[in-house]
């Protein structure tokens, strides 16, 4: 997976800050990744973690700024698995309406090319509210809208760039049918779909280095050729080593991910998912993982597209033993902690939802060895918490990313 | 003779209706139901742990620390649980804009004509909405349903409580007079804010002649009465206070236009949506407006600075109500709504009366429902945690002392619903 500065891919304002060292001392320390330490340290030198232990256990390094803690948490910094962040609001809110766009399989587009900003508000409620790292999905929802990446938040900007392609994007459903002008169901989607996977699928196998889909959908006059070409992504797409993330509301659309996944040995992420809860054991048995979308939605986004949805739906999938992560999708000012209290309230154990917004979603994100958890050896991304993280009163008091402070509240 | 097109439909129809969402209106159980155990927030005073309450008639007979429990009494044990007045709000549009016809299914708004005084909600309220099941399952007992913000005046709202088949059933009180100073071009008559307040002043005056009119007719014979108006009936009853107003106002220029129209014609007002809170608080205080704040949430994250105007203004003694403004939101995270403001510096005991006693007190109705008080109707709801906090879920509620929802009880809802939305009547 390949990692560079955003300064690199997006020509952000100068990445020059350097990492630092910092110690909190005191907290109760949920490292998600083992059991909570009541009164605990956690050490960064150069921005890595290098000692999560009880106080007292290590020795702590002289010279460096400590943050005393006691009777607060410390958590890791916060994943939203699916988010807008930096793509300074291209795609808008993902119930309204959506430009229409001629053709549903266009360019496979990756970030750094869909002009993420760095917007210098954009990233700052999210950092408020703890989260450290998120999914930025790619814009234009079409059939297959490109590779989505994983970005850090260093307080008001971007950071840096854990992955540029996370996933590959496939929309399903009336997210789709509503938005393109053809194929104009369901079904001629996904039929849409097993035909470009299977001309990758000879491309791959005949070592051209790109797909002609000719015209698929369009019958505009002119319209330009859709050319796909075959990269190291799109390679890793076919062996299952990038997930496919798969847009998808209703249980059957989810079930349609499944089956094409099978025929394909695709590696399927579920995301949205309202109806998810419906068809667990499929999901289970098909080794999905789940990136919940809000459950906390206005009524203008029912739609019997979403007749399923219920704040029941991360508990339910839990309980089945189906990974999921928690997200926002986006919507303005709104947190993934918030995500969390609200599972919390309808059937998800804390230590879960805990999970579903660290480690859960950094594995699912495929960033798991860099974030998600406080280990040795992974990023110094944490929060400190003046109260229950997970809870309504949830606030954080300093968020820290890399070593640096990046918010004081 | 039917044709055999009908034949063919009618065959093809559902056997079986579906369910209607809201329990149907019962008699109370007789006899007296002590509540026990749980902590009771009446929402008048502070929270009595391990309080008793009584229940009769379905009216509060006695709430208290020190209450006894009558040995023929039934109890009701809520070990652990909370229990609230029966949530009211405010202002939603539940009803007339139907839920499962988001294209036709609107009978917010008559078009017609600009000025509205003498419609009435109750006209034109679909009681088989299902999103009153889920407003209910959320732990609201009252709503006020008002009609839309497209015309100037739009009507008459009506307030019902969430159980009985039918409006007659479910109905409680008469609602707001509702006018809207919406910025121009979003209106139906693309009229700027300072036409409107010229078109209702006139109104108003006109209502005010034609009452003169009246009571110089019914004191002289000689004198003829107006020729009858109902809009300017409906106007007058505002006039004499009998009819609260409800203003529509986004935005500081709207909210002093609606406060002019009560300087100006001594209007029982309040003013919904009132997100220019923050600049007219001192104000809003002074002059005892009530504001009903909303839609919250899922709109507002949690450190939305236009949270600020409600906790400003109940911190210097105003009424503050909190509304999802169905559909915009839904009625399941009302509850929810309170924890931002609370978040924000309000009192939990202000964010409670919030949701219950200021709202009621909108609609004159404070004497009835918004709190746990001897005498008042037994409406409330048993939560199985602290009412503020999102972890919290309503597990029961009560309408005049019947069980109207509980989970997994009889009329609970779909195991998917929750959320303004469920599987039932797809």
């Amino acid at each position: 997976m390949r990692v560079l500065p955003a300064v690199m891919v997006l020509g952000l304002v100068p990445w020059s800050v350097a990492a630092q060292d910092i110690v909190v001392v005191g907290a109760e320390v949920r490292s998600v990744s083992s059991a909570p330490i009541p009164d605990g340290v956690v050490v960064v030198r150069d921005g890595r973690i290098t000692a999560v232990a009880a106080r007292g256990t290590v020795a702590l390094p002289s010279g460096v700024d400590v943050i005393f803690a006691e009777g607060m948490v410390v958590t890791p910094g916060f994943i939203d698995a699916a988010t807008s962040v930096g793509r300074g609001g291209g795609r808008g809110d993902l119930f309204g309406p959506v430009d229409r766009v001629a053709d549903a399989l266009g360019e496979l587009r990756v970030p750094g090319l869909f002009g993420m900003e760095a917007a210098e508000t954009s990233a700052h409620p999210w950092v408020m509210d703890g989260v450290t790292t998120a999914y930025v999905t790619p814009p234009g929802g079409g059939l297959v809208a490109g590779f989505g990446a994983v970005v850090k938040l260093n307080g008001t900007s971007l950071g840096e760039v854990l992955s540029t392609a996370a996933a590959l994007h496939v929309t399903l459903g009336d997210d789709l049918t509503d938005t393109f002008e053809a194929p104009t169901t369901r079904q001629g989607m996904v039929a849409a779909l097993r035909q470009w996977l299977g001309e990758v699928h000879r491309a791959v196998e005949a070592g051209v280095v790109e797909v002609r889909l000719g015209r698929p959908f369009s019958e505009t006059e002119g319209a330009a050729e859709v050319v796909h070409p075959v990269t190291p992504e799109l390679r890793a797409v076919l062996t299952g080593e990038i997930p496919v993330r798969f847009r998808a509301q209703a249980p059957d659309d989810v079930l349609s991910a499944l089956r094409v996944s099978e025929e394909h040995g695709l590696r399927p992420i579920v995301e949205g998912a309202s109806g998810a809860h419906v068809v667990v054991s499929a999901l289970a048995r098909g080794g999905a993982s789940v990136v919940l979308g809000p459950a906390m939605v206005g009524s203008g986004a029912n739609r019997p597209e979403t007749f399923a949805r219920t704040p029941r739906n991360a508990g339910l999938l839990a309980a089945a033993g189906v990974p999921i992560a928690l997200s926002t999708e986006g919507a303005g000012g709104r947190s993934v902690g918030v995500e969390a209290v609200v599972a919390v309230g309808h059937g998800l154990s804390r230590i879960a939802a805990l999970g579903a917004v660290t480690l859960d979603a950094a594995r699912i994100l495929g960033v798991d060895d860099r974030v998600g958890s406080l280990e040795i050896g992974k990023d110094g991304d944490l929060v400190v918490w003046a109260n229950e993280p997970v809870g309504t009163w949830a606030e954080a008091r300093i968020v820290i990313v890399e070593g640096r402070v990046v918010y004081r509240r | 003779m039917y044709s055999l097109a009908t034949l063919t439909l009618l065959a093809v129809l559902p056997q079986q209706a579906v369910e209607h969402p809201l329990p149907p209106r019962t008699e109370q159980p007789p006899g007296i139901v002590a509540v026990v155990g749980a902590t009771l927030y009446p929402a008048t005073s502070p929270p009595l742990q391990e309080g008793v309450m009584l229940v009769e008639g379905g009216r509060i007979l006695a709430i208290g620390s020190d209450v006894a429990v009558p040995a023929d009494a039934t109890v009701l044990d809520l070990t652990g649980m909370s229990v609230i007045p029966g949530i009211v709000e405010s202002h939603s549009h539940m009803g007339l804009k139907q839920l499962y016809r988001p294209e036709t299914g609107s009978d917010n708004n008559e078009l017609s004509k600009p000025i509205n005084t003498e419609v009435r909600a109750i006209d034109g309220l679909a009681t088989y909405d299902p999103a009153f099941g889920l407003a209910l399952a959320a732990g609201v007992t009252t709503m006020q349903i008002t009609t839309g913000s497209r015309s100037f005046a739009s009507g008459q709202g009506a307030v019902v409580k969430l159980r009985g088949r039918s409006v007659d059933e479910m109905w409680l009180a008469e609602g707001g007079l509702k006018f809207a100073m919406r910025i121009q071009s979003r209106n139906q008559w693309r009229t700027p804010v300072s036409e409107i307040l010229v078109m209702l002043r006139e109104r108003l005056q006109e209502a005010q002649a034609y009452q003169f009119a009246l009571e110089a007719s019914e004191a002289d014979e000689r004198a003829d009465p107006p020729k009858w108006d109902p809009q300017l009936e409906a106007l007058g009853r505002a006039l004499r206070g009998e009819l609260p107003v409800g203003v529509h106002a986004h935005g500081v220029e709207p909210m002093r236009a609606a406060i002019a129209l009560k300087d100006e014609f001594g209007l029982d007002l309040y003013i919904h949506h009132a997100d220019a809170t923050l600049e007219l608080a001192q104000e809003l205080a002074e002059k005892e407006i009530p504001i009903s704040f909303g839609p919250v949430l899922p709109g507002m994250g949690r450190d939305d600075p236009g949270l600020e105007g409600p906790v400003r203004l109940a911190a210097l003694g105003g009424s503050v109500s909190f509304h999802q403004d169905h559909p915009d939101g839904p009625q399941y995270w009302l509850r929810h709504a309170a924890a931002l403001f609370v978040r924000k510096g309000m009192s939990e005991a202000d964010a409670l009366r919030s949701l219950t006693l200021e709202p009621a007190k909108i609609f004159r109705l404070d004497d009835r429902i918004g709190s746990l008080e001897e005498g008042k109707d037994a409406d409330f709801v048993v939560l199985d945690g602290p009412p503020l906090e999102w972890e919290s879920r309503v597990r029961q509620v009560f309408i005049e002392g019947v069980r109207v929802w509980s989970v997994g009880g009889p009329t609970a809802m779909p195991p998917t619903g929750g959320d303004g939305r469920s599987g039932a009547g797809r």
